[in-house]
């Protein structure tokens, strides 16, 4: 087995024992970064000079040390480029880090590069950035999903040990579905915004996407904590996985029967429930949920208050102070900026806005209510299996629709998973996803890993 | 409500966002009235008694005391503008408001 | 025809926090290096995120509570969208549904001016136009300013002079801003109308670039009288869409149009997802009240029981400095003999002092030991000396009777002595002795004879009493 295809506890174990040295494992994740990226295009730009050096002085002792790590190109890097994936940020070397990418340095990651997104993660797809399209491990002809489809590929390529995501509705858990990769969306708050550029501030959520369920918990517990200068960010100390279960006795899985659409996939649906008897197996009771709410409002809901704080959130790009003029925009940006614009104009501003607020609220009190009856939900992540490439085209809101099953979670600020656990027929993979209440990350990998622990889809290898 | 965004709405809604629409960008106009029509489903929902919820995870009253810390450099602060000009950042001329 | 202005004001007060308000830079920027007090947050950088100053929010809470404003227990922050380069966010974050203070007011001459709201939010950068572009400077960016919103109650230039006095003394008494206009720590935004007859109100005007209180009063001036004679023309009336925006141009002393349209301004406020709101519990707003000194009218009011006279009690309470060295001085004490004997100190050879050397009162010179040394003793020296030995005290901390008696300043008040010398005087100026019997008045070239040869030390009311008996 090449290096770069090890997941992070077998790396950390490598260096540890000193079977290979911090620079062999780089240098393995390069030489496929080299070989497959310009087919793949997870990375935007790479630091194959800065990463060598570093792993030079790597100090293995540390959490991470010495592990070469893929970060999603919305996240500043002092110094280094960060796009968003944009035109206008083409030249951008931020003046300072990312509180995250702080704490993932000084726990000895290595940054090997920052990979693609949809621009300025608009999307679930990553054709909406300007960098070009990446395309899925598993066939690539298809679409890794997205905003965080670069991290998610690079992670299914096996181009990265492990990686940073960040979702606002979708954008770790979909693509990382598509990809047959683990992505683990934390608790809103749990992890610091400072530093990421902001999309839909009152959800956007940074968080792992790795191989494994121990991968992306391990990374979580490096990127979470209290930061200072995010004033949303949760008040207490860094999240700490805790011990596995050996089984599910006691524990009640809520199977919500509306994010089962009439156009989800069968083999999707089929899978899920195949999953559904793994648990019932470990012990888990499973409770059908029929009276969710339907996750169409969600969609809406999203719609205008992302398209609302976007429109705001994206007003400092003028051109003045870094990257170009407000033309180098895109047209999904433009779209979405006009439409939060149009949201929050006098005269509408009630019908939208605060109507939208509101509805959120009755998505907080249904889950609210579903978890006094449950202790999880699990479910599919998106109704489809990655699709072609080229699919988003044209479709206003393609990611609201992919992302319909993880929005009202995202909504809610929830902690979710999504886990491989099948292939469709074509051999695209199928995500599985696990949803807890909010500050509830410890559910969420206890019951993640366990089904990990009895399935094999994890270890499954895209032949590129 | 209109669901149909006008011409007229849509220039004000593009020169509200300091954007520039070329033509051939124009169906935009139609996606906005689209995605305008999409949302209204949440008029299915009755929320005359429900507060909106701004922030989900319930903080309140978070402060920094009022200490002064480090600022970037005049270099750094200014290491990205495409033009600057004697320590100032530097655009073209705007009529003040 | 009757024609009643109508005026409203809009003041912008700069905090002066040692930091600003969203960011942990230095809220110092007057005369700053461009460009230096600048970081993520202020700078508007991508991902930066702002955590509110605590010290402001408090501060305009006070300031709030000083202008008998109720406070909002729960507020929260919003984004005010609009665009211009100065702006390094594209928004601005202020209080638009739920600002700290409410409802408060000021009287002016016993009229009541009510205050529609006090609020918090954040400066912008400086642009100075040059040469066809413009240069920004981002040290302002982010500097925490209350915004105090007066109702249109006022009637004239004049007492719209009034009222920002009085808000400035407000201001500086709870020291939460220099409230300076001509440094542009305070800013003041005048909206002007006129009604005509009781009927016909003209459209609304604001005037913007309002640099000192004389252009303040001369801008209203000059649009009461703009309005009223275009009205005669036009017979134009206010609706909801004919506000307009007019400069200052104090060199030309005249307003002129800056932006008509007002309606198209839509600034899209909604909540700021980045900020939790915010919630003050009755005892904290208690506490903050209790923070709040006597104000200006109060002190005013306090000096005139004291038995100051009335000019003594304005120059005292109208400025906080000087009120703060009084009430050192006085050092609790209510002697009405004493309080005057200060108040003639501090507003007599002090200020003159301080005035010449151009510096402002330091509370830290007022040794209230030295007033009371100087009025215990005020028998034994000349009004001159006193005067002399108060600069002392202030300048040096020089300890007043030691220094007087350094100084040989006290006055001998040893009747032998004097007498001795006074017949010396009585047979050396026999021309003098003869003017006297002719004319008591006359005594005075006596006493002054007495005064040169005791080296100014004679206490004069002694002396005159010596000659007079040994004249008699």
């Amino acid at each position: 087995m090449n290096l770069n295809e090890l997941n992070l506890q077998q790396a950390r174990q490598g260096l540890r024992e000193k079977k290979f040295s911090a620079k062999d494992l780089v240098t393995a994740c390069f030489s496929q970064i080299k070989k497959h990226d310009q087919d793949i295009n997870a990375f935007v730009s790479t630091f194959e000079k800065e990463a060598l050096k570093a792993a030079e002085s790597a100090d293995i002792s540390l959490p991470l040390g010495g592990i070469p790590i893929a970060i999603k190109d919305n996240f500043l890097t002092k110094n280094q480029l960060t796009t968003a994936s944009s035109k206008l940020l083409d030249n951008y070397l931020p003046q300072y880090d990312a509180t995250t990418i702080k704490k993932i340095k000084a726990a000895g990651a290595i940054i090997i590069g920052k990979t693609n997104l949809d621009a300025w993660a608009h999307g679930s797809s990553t054709e909406t950035s300007d960098f070009g399209t990446t395309k899925n491990p598993w066939n690539q002809n298809h679409l890794p999903g997205g905003s965080s489809g670069g991290s998610a590929a690079a992670i299914a390529a096996h181009e990265a040990i492990i990686a940073t995501g960040s979702e606002t509705a979708g954008s770790i858990r979909q693509p990382s579905s598509w990809c047959g990769v683990v992505g683990f969306k934390p608790s809103y708050g749990r992890v610091s915004r400072y530093g990421v550029i902001a999309m839909k501030s009152s959800t956007d959520s940074p968080g792992p996407i790795a191989k494994t369920v121990d991968d992306a918990a391990d990374l979580l517990e490096i990127m979470s904590g209290h930061d200072p200068y995010d004033a949303t960010s949760i008040d207490e100390a860094p999240w700490k996985k805790p011990a596995p279960l050996s089984n599910l006795k006691g524990l009640k899985l809520g199977l919500p029967l509306c994010y089962f659409p009439p156009q989800i996939q069968p083999e999707i649906k089929e899978a899920i429930l195949r999953s559904v008897e793994i648990f019932k197996k470990l012990g888990a009771e499973i409770i059908e949920l029929s009276d969710v709410l339907d996750p169409k409002y969600s969609i809406a809901v999203y719609t205008i208050l992302q398209r609302s704080e976007v429109s705001s959130n994206l007003a400092r790009f003028d051109g003045i102070r870094y990257g170009h003029d407000r033309s180098f925009f895109g047209e999904e940006a433009k779209r979405r900026i006009m439409l939060g614009t149009y949201s929050l104009s006098s005269g509408y501003y009630d019908a939208y806005y605060t109507k939208a607020q509101k509805v959120r609220t009755l998505i907080c009190q249904d889950f609210d209510k579903q978890f006094q009856k449950v202790d999880a939900f699990i479910g599919p992540v998106s109704p489809t299996t990655a699709l072609k490439v080229g699919a988003s085209k044209g479709q206003a809101m393609f990611g609201e629709i992919q992302d319909m099953l993880v929005e009202p979670s995202s909504i809610a600020g929830l902690p979710g998973i999504s886990i491989p656990c099948a292939f469709d027929k074509n051999y695209l993979p199928i995500g599985l996803q696990i949803i807890a209440p909010q500050k509830r990350e410890d559910i969420v990998y206890q019951i993640a890993k366990i089904f990990e622990d009895h399935t094999d889809y994890h270890l499954k290898k895209p032949t590129l | 409500m209109s669901k149909v965004i006008s011409d007229q709405d849509f220039a004000h809604i593009v020169q509200l966002s300091n954007l520039e629409i070329k033509p051939e960008e124009n169906f935009i106009k139609d996606q906005l009235s689209q995605t305008a029509e999409y949302i209204e489903v949440l008029n299915e929902l009755d929320t005359q008694n429900v507060t909106p919820t701004f922030q989900v995870n319930h903080k309140k009253n978070v402060f920094r005391s009022d200490e002064v810390g480090e600022s970037l450099s005049q270099d750094s602060a200014l290491s990205q503008a495409p033009q600057s000009h004697q320590g100032y950042f530097k655009t073209k001329a705007t009529i003040k408001k | 025809m009757k024609i009643t202005p109508i005026i409203g004001l809009e003041v912008h007060v700069e905090l002066k926090t040692k930091s600003k308000m969203f960011c942990s830079c230095s809220a110092h920027h007057f005369h700053v290096k461009a460009n230096t007090h600048t970081c993520p947050v202020c700078l508007g950088l991508p991902g930066a995120l702002p955590v509110p100053n605590k010290t402001a929010c408090e501060w305009c809470i006070k300031l709030g509570l000083a202008l008998n404003c109720s406070i909002n227990q729960d507020s929260f922050f919003e984004r005010k969208n609009y665009f211009y380069p100065d702006l390094a966010k594209g928004y601005q974050i202020t209080q638009l549904q739920k600002p700290f203070a409410i409802n408060g007011y000021l009287d002016v001459d016993s009229h009541r001016i009510r205050i529609n709201r006090a609020h918090m939010e954040e400066d912008t950068g400086k642009s100075i136009h040059e040469n066809g572009a413009t240069l920004l400077d981002f040290n302002r960016s982010g500097v925490p300013l209350v915004e105090i919103v007066s109702e249109p109650d006022l009637t004239s230039a004049e007492e719209a002079k009034k009222y920002l006095t009085k808000l400035q003394q407000i201001i500086r008494y709870i020291g939460v801003s220099d409230a300076d206009i001509e440094k542009g720590s305070m800013r003041c935004e005048p909206t002007v109308n006129v009604c005509i007859d009781d009927r016909f109100y003209t459209p609304l005007v604001e005037i913007k670039n309002v640099a000192s209180l004389t252009g303040v009063m001369n801008a209203i001036n000059f649009e009461i009288k703009r309005q009223v004679e275009k009205f005669a023309k036009d017979k134009i009336e206010k609706n909801s869409s004919n506000k307009t925006t007019r400069g200052w141009d104090a060199v030309k002393n005249q307003t002129f149009l800056q932006r008509s349209k007002e309606g198209s301004a839509d600034y899209r406020y909604f909540p700021e997802p980045d900020i939790p709101p915010i919630s003050f519990s009755a005892a904290k707003i208690q506490n903050i009240k209790a923070t709040i000194p006597l104000l200006p009218d109060q002190k005013l009011d306090q000096y005139q029981k004291l038995g100051l006279s009335d000019a003594d009690s304005q120059l005292l309470s109208r400025n906080p400095s000087f009120a703060a060295a009084f009430d050192t001085a006085l050092d609790h004490k209510t002697d009405n003999d004493f309080a005057k004997f200060v108040a003639n100190l501090i507003n007599g050879p002090i200020r003159t002092f301080l005035n010449e050397s151009k510096l402002e009162i330091d509370i830290n010179s007022i040794h209230p030991t030295h007033f009371q040394d100087l009025f215990e003793n005020q028998d034994r020296l000349s009004s001159t000396a006193i005067k002399e030995l108060i600069i002392d005290s202030y300048r040096d901390n020089l300890e007043p009777l030691e220094n007087a008696k350094n100084k040989n300043l006290f006055q001998v008040s040893d009747v032998n002595t004097l007498e001795t010398l006074a017949k010396e005087i009585i047979d050396t100026h026999p021309k003098a002795v003869e003017d006297y019997q002719k004319n008591p008045a006359a005594i005075g070239f006596l006493v002054g004879q007495l005064m040169k040869a005791s080296q100014g030390s004679a206490n004069p009311q002694l002396a005159k009493e010596i000659f007079e008996k040994l004249l008699k």
